[in-house]
């Protein structure tokens, strides 16, 4: 206006009606908080027409009976709170959530009235009450903690407090770098870890924590920053779930695995130093469990002038092949005590009727509950005084090479032993060969041989094996061993290991 | 019940028994930690079926590409049911199929194949899906 003055109450006209579509306004009587007037945007809104919607009071359009909502409405009605949500029921008989404010305006007709300017916020309502369902579920569900960016605590459900035995206000401003297990805390990666989080990153991973009673807590857990406005984290949101008996069980199985192959190394120390001893610089000896222990084993001693050197491949690998691997060697040692001069198939004989007895094996058919395991065997016994190499399989290849020659392969009897279904009379067959100079004798077990990998995603093979040892046939035995494991481990390339391995080379001339 | 079918796990193969055809396969890798957990329920199928089913011809096909030793021993008890099965005057066929180059599976199969004489045993390669017609 040229003069500054403002005609108000076209002003008012003017704003009501720019509302009047937009806008759901009403305007309320203090006294009773009956509806005087409803814009067009508040009657399509609520599906009321002018006249009907007129008749009512807020109480009538929001039916409630919770004492702080009602306050809220008596409140939004007379002007002590400036704005709020509401409940409101529909000519349709649908409820409509909204958000008013409540504005001061003059006397209508000298009664005190308020105008309830309003939005239509079902949808956030919607969201939100949603957005609640879910968070109190993982509250329900799961310890969580949030952190500021120093680290110190400033939040905590429940389910974290009792796992860390405090309470909020013994837990509030308490460190990360406190309560994680003091190792992690104190390092290098630690300071990195946090402040990748503060950066925005989120981490997921299984830790250590220690209660305020110093005891282990493992959580499998999520952190995630929360971003604020401005897009820039400002704490740390710890969600978790407690894994500490999982974490405990699995620890201890695998001490308890850890411990057991101090035994098989212990067991197989005594084969390592007879070989060491009997044929140094002249054998390669390669023992690779899938899994820590394992089934394949092997057994060395030198008996009334002769060395025995056997390779074994007992049934399933890990904890239940180590079993019978431990089974299998004192068997070896109590046969060799009883009987010095064995060839080698009587032997397998022998291990064969032991394993079948210690095993309960006996009988060919078996029962519902009844095991049928034994093992893959070579066993071989260099008499060096006579020059020979007596040799015996069960279902192994053995490998003699002499010079550049191609390999013989001496075949396997066809019978595991201490097998249940293998009959206890079985005999294996001993192959006698005189010491050439240089004869070098190789055997390994099928965990080699059926390796999926190389071109064509298939078993390494017999022939392979054979054919790399002859490759690398110019470098002394030991290297030899090695570097036909590194072929070996080169062909497996990125496939994962399906059994246990093991090859043992010796030069008996 | 026409037809078992069990979907390959990670160390288990494929089962897809045929009851209605007499044709019964396994393929895939084998090395389960427990073979019998895995094959004792559906081999029992297998058996009870051979038993009940009087002289109708029956096809075992093995398609392996890995298989552990505990494996092996069920593959041959059920080729030896075969054999025995081929003596009573059955026609039976044992397949054994390798993937081509696949010389370590093909001789095992060789092995198992010189078990059986009554029973037919065949060593099929499996071919290479045939290029598309441009």
């Amino acid at each position: 206006m040229a003069d500054g003055s403002f005609d108000t109450s076209t002003l008012a006209n003017a704003l009501w009606n720019a509302f009047g579509e937009t806008r759901p306004s009403l305007v309320l009587r203090c006294e009773d908080g009956r509806v005087l007037l409803a814009n067009p945007a508040a009657c399509s809104m609520l599906a009321f027409d002018a006249t009907e919607i007129t008749e009512k009071t807020l109480e009538d359009l929001h039916v409630e009976f919770e004492l702080d909502l009602i306050e809220r409405r008596r409140d939004l009605a007379i002007g002590k709170r400036a704005s709020g949500e509401l409940m409101l029921t529909g000519g349709d008989g649908e409820s409509h959530w909204l958000h008013f404010d409540s504005v001061a305006i003059p006397p209508l007709d000298g009664v005190e009235c308020r105008l309830l300017v309003g939005r239509d916020c079902t949808h956030e309502i919607a969201n939100r009450v949603e957005s609640e369902g879910k968070l109190s579920a993982v509250n329900r569900g799961q310890a969580l903690a949030e952190y500021d960016l120093e680290g110190k605590l400033i939040a905590a459900n429940e389910i974290f407090l009792t796992l860390m035995l405090g309470s909020l206000d013994e837990m509030l401003g308490v460190g990360h770098n406190e309560i994680c297990d003091p190792n992690f805390a104190a390092s290098d990666e630690y300071s990195e870890w946090w402040e990748m989080l503060c950066m925005g990153e989120v981490d997921e991973g299984e830790r250590c924590y220690r209660n305020r009673e110093g005891r282990e807590i493992w959580l499998r857990e999520v952190y995630n920053p929360i971003f604020g406005v401005d897009g820039r984290p400002f704490k740390i949101l710890q969600a978790a779930l407690d894994v500490t008996q999982a974490k405990l069980s699995q620890c201890k199985l695998a001490d308890s695995i850890n411990y057991s192959s101090r035994i098989q190394g212990a067991m197989h120390a005594r084969s390592r130093q007879v070989l060491e001893e009997e044929l140094p610089d002249r054998h390669c000896l390669i023992w690779m469990p899938r899994d820590i222990v394992g089934g394949d084993c092997f057994y060395v001693r030198s008996v009334a002038g002769r060395l025995w050197a056997c390779l074994f491949d007992c049934t399933g690998h890990g904890v239940p092949g180590a079993f019978l691997t431990s089974i299998v060697v004192s068997e070896c040692d109590r046969i060799l005590a009883l009987h010095e001069n064995l060839a080698p198939g009587e032997f397998l004989s022998h291990l064969h009727q032991r394993i079948k007895v210690v095993l309960n094996q006996i009988h060919e058919v078996r029962g519902d509950n009844d095991v049928d395991d034994g093992l893959d065997a070579v066993a071989i016994c260099l008499d060096r005084a006579q020059n020979l190499a007596y040799i015996a399989s069960a279902e192994l290849p053995v490998f003699v090479f002499v010079g550049d020659a191609e390999p013989r392969t001496l075949k396997p009897t066809k019978a595991g032993v201490g097998y249940r279904h293998v009959a206890m009379d079985t005999q294996w067959s001993t192959h006698i060969l005189p010491i050439e100079a240089g004869m070098r004798i190789f055997s390994a077990t099928d965990g080699i041989y059926d390796q999926v990998g190389g071109e064509y995603q298939v078993g390494f093979g017999v022939r392979r094996f054979a054919k790399t040892l002859h490759e690398h046939g110019q470098e002394p035995i030991a290297t030899q061993g090695e570097s036909t494991m590194r072929d070996f481990i080169a062909y497996q390339g990125s496939q994962h290991r399906r059994d246990d391995f093991a090859f043992v080379g010796l030069q008996a001339g | 019940m026409s037809k078992l079918q069990i979907a390959a796990g990670s160390t288990t193969p494929e089962v897809s028994f045929h009851f209605d055809l007499g044709v019964f396969i396994l393929s895939g890798e084998s090395y389960p930690e427990d073979v019998r957990s895995f094959y004792d329920a559906p081999m029992k199928q297998f058996y009870d079926w051979l038993a009940s089913s009087g002289d109708k011809p029956v096809v075992l096909a093995f398609k392996f590409g890995y298989f552990n030793s505990a494996t092996a021993k069920v593959i041959l008890d059920a080729m030896t049911a075969m054999e025995k099965a081929a003596g009573n005057g059955r026609m039976c066929k044992v397949q054994w199929h390798y993937a081509p180059h696949d010389d370590n599976i093909r001789d095992l199969g060789e092995e198992f194949g010189e078990e059986l004489s009554a029973a037919k045993f065949e060593l099929v390669e499996i071919k290479p899906p045939a290029p598309s017609a441009a």
